[in-house]
């Protein structure tokens, strides 16, 4: 279907009665309306169009420079993709160390604590031997 | 090959466009642009909104390029974004005289809808009201019939074509003309009832 032939293919004047005016709108004013509504459709074929913007393409790059700054500037670029990766995995590791240490002293921590207890128990127990052995 | 808007779309020229070829893609934007301002400028009615959402839907189909499947031709996937684009942007600014509590979509864009060709200012006039009027009844329209409607009247774009944007069938195409048409004729029947003999569209 082209632009010619839309008028006649979507014409259909049966069709369009209950639409028309309520109130038994007499023969002329269905017409009329009928004509406007052609006419309006007509339209359709004769709209004008935008002429071409000099300017269009200027722009189109604009936006897309406008958009990438960090592919656009070599510092930027390096800061984004190198510095800041890098500043990141550093983190990363440094959190990694920091834990497993963390996690080593309290072992080594309790460990201590473990060997003084029996330590002190084991004093504890032979002052209690020599008491009893006094006693006697 | 060339396609009818006579760019070269053989693999050389593809393989340029999508390997970000710069020269490729000027010659894309040039080629594709007045088309894309137009399709927008149908959906949107404003010159201005027009030409800033086409910029958009180049710099969009920039960034798609790499992933360009060469599935459809270039031309049905550069209108495919604008069709969409110009509706995202239609919907924000309905969305924005919602908000504003404002009056409905044209009604203070009348001085941008072009009004034909005559010198005679009542003439000019009655062409303008009608421009409006069409307009409205566009606006009206389901979405589909709509998109289907404009592509084909107002950028003569076949239903092969129509059928690739839409990602339907050419039958469905013509059925959705079809019903356009006749829902069209509908609400512009209504209108001019409404507004009697000789009477402004307001």
């Amino acid at each position: 279907m082209n632009r010619q032939n839309f008028a006649e293919t979507t014409s259909n004047p049966v069709k369009g009665l209950e639409d028309r005016p309520p109130g038994g709108a007499d023969m002329n004013n269905r017409n009329r309306i009928d004509r406007e509504v052609e006419e309006t459709l007509g339209l359709l074929n004769h709209q004008a169009s935008m002429e071409e913007s000099p300017d269009f393409l200027a722009g189109v790059r604009r936006r897309i420079r406008a958009g990438e700054p960090a592919r656009r500037t070599p510092a930027l670029f390096f800061f984004r993709r190198v510095v800041v990766p890098a500043l990141l995995a550093l983190l990363v590791v440094l959190n990694i160390v920091a834990a497993v240490s963390m996690l080593r002293l309290r072992r080594s921590d309790s460990e201590a604590k473990l060997q003084g207890f029996t330590a002190l128990a084991k004093d504890y127990a032979a002052y209690q031997a020599d008491a009893y052995a006094n006693l006697k | 090959m060339a396609n009818e808007d006579g760019i070269k779309e053989d693999g050389g020229f593809l393989d340029r466009l999508v390997g970000g070829d710069e020269a490729a893609f000027d010659a894309f934007v040039l080629r594709f642009q007045r088309k894309v301002v137009n399709i927008c400028l149908r959906f949107l009615h404003n010159p201005e909104d027009a030409e800033d959402t086409a910029q958009d839907v180049f710099v969009e189909a920039y960034r798609a390029l790499p992933g360009f499947r060469r599935e459809a031709e270039l031309s049905t996937w550069i209108y495919r974004i604008a069709v969409s684009k110009s509706l995202d942007q239609l919907r924000k600014k309905k969305r924005k005289k919602k908000d504003d509590g404002g009056r409905g979509i044209g009604g203070e864009e009348l001085d941008d809808i072009p009004a034909g060709p005559s010198w005679n200012p009542d003439r000019r006039f009655e062409e303008r009201e009608r421009a409006l009027a069409l307009q409205r009844a566009l606006d009206a329209l389901p979405e589909k019939q709509r998109i289907a409607v404009t592509l084909s009247k107002y950028e003569g774009l076949g239903n092969a074509e129509i059928a690739a944007v839409l990602g339907t069938t050419t039958v469905s195409v013509d059925s959705l003309i079809y019903r356009a048409g006749e829902n069209l004729r509908r609400i512009l029947r209504r209108q001019i009832a409404r507004r009697g003999p000789g009477g402004g569209s307001r």
